[in-house]
């Protein structure tokens, strides 16, 4: 049996299997390139405990602690990119709530794991991960999201969550986390699981079920500002909204990689994300087409209005990159730079077109 | 009487708390939190010493007799007993 790549939580595991299946059994995270960060071995005893694929999952799991990453129990769903984890004993229901966001929520919900995502917790930033693991359901993307919110959930009459104190979810989410055999590793989990609650928000919540449940739930944690998320993770991705920015961003398709704003010099054609005085809650992502004493002006690539004298202090982050068809392309990529050059050269002409689009539209009434 | 394996004592979210780990993990679920007095106790156990020893100790910490010291000590003795966390 040769062996092969696997490559979860960002990180590249070699594995040499016992029989052929098990690389068919976690294919979509097997990759060709890449130096593994460490091996893993299914030996017959291994065997002896169980299923090869579960062997793997327990090998794979023990190697990650030591890169800060843990096995979190739970059934993690991502809504516009961010990710919550609805953790509670088996049976309770964790897969019925994100069924139902899933419900409420329809395509804007990804689910990352339905059973055991993987957590990453370093340098203050916390992301949770697809695997091939995903239980019975067999829900899961390859694919990683900021955690923004973990809720306990138990089943009740009535829909209540409330915030849990720090130390109250850590009791909660230490039984639902893997706890190695060794001491060193446990120590390890622990940490993991205290620096993983100081930064993400914990829940507790009451649950009936229905539909309400999950909007009660979802609405409760979905309260994180884009400039947290920058403090933390350094990072921001998230779906993009409105046609602003078209051709390059399409809504609902395309999504962002925005890099915390820092001393860098901004410059023209940048693309930035900032905020307006008047309207403290609403994110803007446009391109930068000239810099003057410290201040920009800016225009959406669809939009013919240029919006003038944005200040520093406005800025939040810049553009690093976007994705579009599962391609990641940076922002110094060649072909972009191209677009955004012939994009802006064809500004007065198809600033003219979308002008008299507008006013033709507003003379129909 | 003496720790049993797996229990380790440590620092949670600013509180001082008794974890359960590898097998005793996996009868065990959840923490038991420790107040300074059993905190003590707990590290004298730790360290091998008698019942009588630690309430010495604890004597010499508080300003209490050496009557309700053992006192004290043999109550928290016995719940960590009872939560099957020492053993004889």
């Amino acid at each position: 049996m040769s062996g092969f790549l696997l490559k979860v939580a960002d990180t590249v595991i070699g594995v040499k299997p016992l029989t052929d299946e098990l690389e068919i059994m976690v294919w979509s995270y097997v990759v060709t390139e890449g130096t593994p960060s460490f091996d893993v071995e299914i030996t017959p005893a291994d065997l002896e405990k169980g299923a090869e694929l579960l062997a793997l999952q327990r090998k794979v799991t023990e190697g990650l602690i030591e890169r800060n990453v843990l096995l979190f129990h739970s059934s993690l769903a991502a809504v516009d990119g961010f990710g919550y984890a609805y953790a509670a004993p088996s049976g309770t229901g964790k897969s019925t709530h994100t069924a139902l966001l899933r419900k409420v929520y329809g395509d804007r919900v990804t689910m990352v794991n339905d059973d055991k995502p993987f957590i990453r917790v370093e340098d203050g930033a916390v992301y949770a991960y697809g695997s091939p693991w995903a239980g019975k359901t067999h829900l899961e993307t390859n694919t990683r999201v900021p955690l923004l919110g973990i809720c306990f959930i138990e089943q009740g009459t009535e829909n209540k969550i409330s915030r849990l104190e720090p130390f109250d979810a850590f009791v909660h989410m230490m039984t639902q986390v893997y706890m190695p055999e060794s001491k060193e590793k446990t120590e390890r989990t622990l940490d993991l699981i205290e620096k993983t609650l100081k930064t993400v928000p914990a829940y507790f919540m009451t649950c009936n079920m229905e539909e309400e449940a999950a909007k009660t739930s979802f609405k409760a944690m979905n309260r994180i500002r884009f400039e947290d998320i920058l403090n933390r993770d350094g990072e921001l991705t998230y779906k993009t909204v409105g046609n602003s920015m078209n051709p390059m961003l399409y809504e609902n398709k395309d999504v962002v990689v925005v890099r915390k704003k820092d001393d860098t010099p901004l410059k023209k054609f940048d693309v930035i994300l900032f905020k307006r005085p008047n309207a403290p809650n609403r994110y803007v992502l446009h391109r930068i087409v000239k810099v003057h004493d410290g201040k920009y002006d800016v225009v959406g690539d669809n939009q013919f209005r240029i919006e003038k004298n944005v200040e520093e202090g406005q800025i939040i982050g810049v553009l690093s990159s976007f994705i579009r068809d599962g391609r990641e392309i940076p922002v110094d990529d060649p072909e972009y730079q191209r677009y955004v050059k012939r994009q802006w050269a064809a500004f007065p002409v198809r600033s003219l077109w979308l002008r008299l689009k507008h006013y033709a539209k507003r003379l129909r009434g | 009487m003496k720790i049993k394996e797996g229990f380790v004592k440590r620092i949670v979210m600013d509180k001082t708390v008794i974890v359960p780990t590898g097998e005793a993990g996996k009868t065990i679920k959840g923490m038991i939190k420790l107040n300074n007095t059993a905190s003590l106790i707990w590290d004298s156990i730790e360290e091998g010493l008698t019942e009588e020893e630690t309430a010495k100790k604890i004597c010499e910490k508080y300003d209490i007799t050496e009557e309700k010291a053992l006192a004290d000590v043999q109550k928290i003795a016995q719940q960590m007993k009872d939560a099957g966390v020492f053993t004889e």
